[in-house]
């Protein structure tokens, strides 16, 4: 079984592949990688309950450990820091990798949903991308945001990882209460919108890596 | 169940105001980003303004002078040198080594005047002021008007670049009182004060009509989008036979 909001996913493995080749210039190929994993946890884990398991939170839980480095390098790549703030934010980013990868083993473990990771992932991601933002915001040269791939990125992400965290924060609280609309999970009816949002903005970003290059091939010839 | 529905309806509401606070921040970012690229094509369009302004101001002086130096040429050096001939067939052989020696010296003096105002760069190498003196006194040199300058600025600034094209429009200026105004006397007046430097240039001529400015065509236009361009302003005072007298005021250009 296939939700709709996996089609997003979908969508957006697929233009990274088609202006692949434009990704790395826009560095935005991480972000592609992170599509990849979302999709493939995304379709294993929905199809292991289809199939019988109990439980999907073991390759859940592989998400925010295989995803928060790809983050960390991507936004490194475009945030472009002084040296003094990029050693900061290298010992940042593997203090909070290698608590991911400890929570995971010896932590909320394995066959448990890895709360405490993918809450902080989501914040993390909520500091980057706004600064992401912030950033682009300080720019004094000319350039329109909507024709920057890095701002449909940070803008999608901020937007998920918002909603996400307040959904993710209160899951145990939604689930042992019972929290449903018409039967189904607060959490079913919410994380796929905010996934539609977050997919459509990486896939419009990866078709404007490529249109960009298109545009740069145009004006050399 | 009702309390379930209020946690669903808190959930909701606080997921929404987070969105929402996330989409006013993009939109308060993209806003800016809107303002700041208006902006940015302002200043580059001035510029483009600007440049486009001194190279017409360059290629207009080019002109002038070699206009000048073509008539400068016939009606003077030209004549010097055919008297000169003439006076070589002269019978008193003394007087008229000294009469060639006179004409000789005038042509030489003239040539090289003509020598100096060919080099394109004799604003910048002589100086803003020098220049205008220069240009007064190729003015009041057929002696049809009596000039007066004054130089009561103690520190007159301009950049090279405004200092051209400033150059450029006071000959504009005295071209229209020497093709127009019919005037015998011509002021020119260098101050400076607090709130900037000014150019006050006075003609006793026929005047004009300053509600008919418009006929007047496009020479005055473009002298007051000169001014305009480098901050300038511009103020021009005529009545019918009763002179003209035209005020440019500039913003002290001297850099801190």
């Amino acid at each position: 079984m296939i939700y709709y909001h996996q089609y997003f996913e979908m969508a957006s493995v697929i233009a990274g592949i088609i202006f692949f080749s434009s990704l790395k210039k826009e560095k935005m190929f991480v972000f592609f990688l992170l599509c990849i994993i979302s999709l493939s946890v995304d379709l294993i884990s929905t199809y292991l309950i289809s199939a019988g398991y109990n439980s999907n939170y073991f390759i859940i839980n592989l998400y925010p450990l295989t995803a928060a480095p790809l983050i960390f390098y991507g936004f490194f790549t475009l945030l472009n820091l002084s040296s003094r703030n990029a050693a900061i934010y290298r010992i940042v980013a593997t203090i909070a990798c290698a608590g991911f990868f400890i929570n995971y083993f010896f932590g909320e473990g394995i066959n448990k949903l890895n709360t405490f990771s993918i809450l902080f992932f989501y914040f993390f991601n909520i500091l980057l991308s706004s600064g992401m933002l912030f950033k682009m915001a300080m720019r004094e040269d000319y350039f329109l945001f909507v024709n920057e791939p890095a701002f449909w990125v940070s803008a999608g992400l901020l937007i998920f990882s918002l909603g996400a965290l307040v959904v993710m924060g209160m899951n145990q609280f939604i689930r042992i209460n019972q929290i449903t609309i018409r039967n189904v999970t607060l959490y079913r009816i919410i994380m796929p919108v905010l996934n539609v949002i977050l997919y459509s903005s990486f896939t419009y970003a990866f078709v404007l890596c490529g249109l960009r290059k298109k545009s740069y091939s145009q004006s050399l010839s | 169940m009702r309390a379930k529905e209020e946690v669903i309806f808190t959930i909701i509401v606080v997921i929404l105001v987070l969105v929402f606070l996330a989409i006013l921040f993009l939109v308060f970012i993209a806003r800016n980003n809107t303002r700041k690229n208006k902006l940015l094509y302002e200043n580059e369009r001035i510029k483009k303004e600007f440049e486009k302004t001194l190279l017409d101001t360059r290629l207009e002086i080019q002109e002038y002078t070699l206009n000048y130096v073509s008539r400068e040429i016939h009606d003077n050096i030209g004549q010097t040198l055919s008297l000169a001939r003439l006076q070589l067939n002269s019978s008193d052989e003394f007087s008229q080594q000294e009469a060639l020696d006179d004409l000789l010296g005038k042509a030489i003096t003239d040539l090289r005047t003509l020598s100096h105002s060919l080099n394109t760069d004799y604003i910048k190498e002589q100086g803003f002021i020098p220049s205008i003196e220069s240009l007064l006194n190729q003015v009041g040199k057929a002696g049809m008007y009596k000039i007066d300058f004054y130089n009561e600025s103690s520190d007159f600034y301009l950049t090279d670049e405004h200092g051209l094209i400033i150059f450029r429009v006071i000959q504009e200026i005295l071209n229209n009182i020497t093709k127009h105004a019919k005037a015998s006397r011509i002021s020119m007046t260098f101050n400076d004060e607090n709130s900037g430097q000014f150019i006050l240039i006075k003609d006793d001529g026929c005047g004009f009509d300053m509600n008919n400015l418009k006929s007047s065509g496009i020479g005055l236009k473009n002298i007051k989008d000169r001014v305009q361009i480098i901050g300038g302003h511009i103020d021009i005072q005529s009545e019918i036979n009763k002179g003209t007298q035209i005020k440019i005021s500039l913003p002290n250009g001297r850099p801190n």
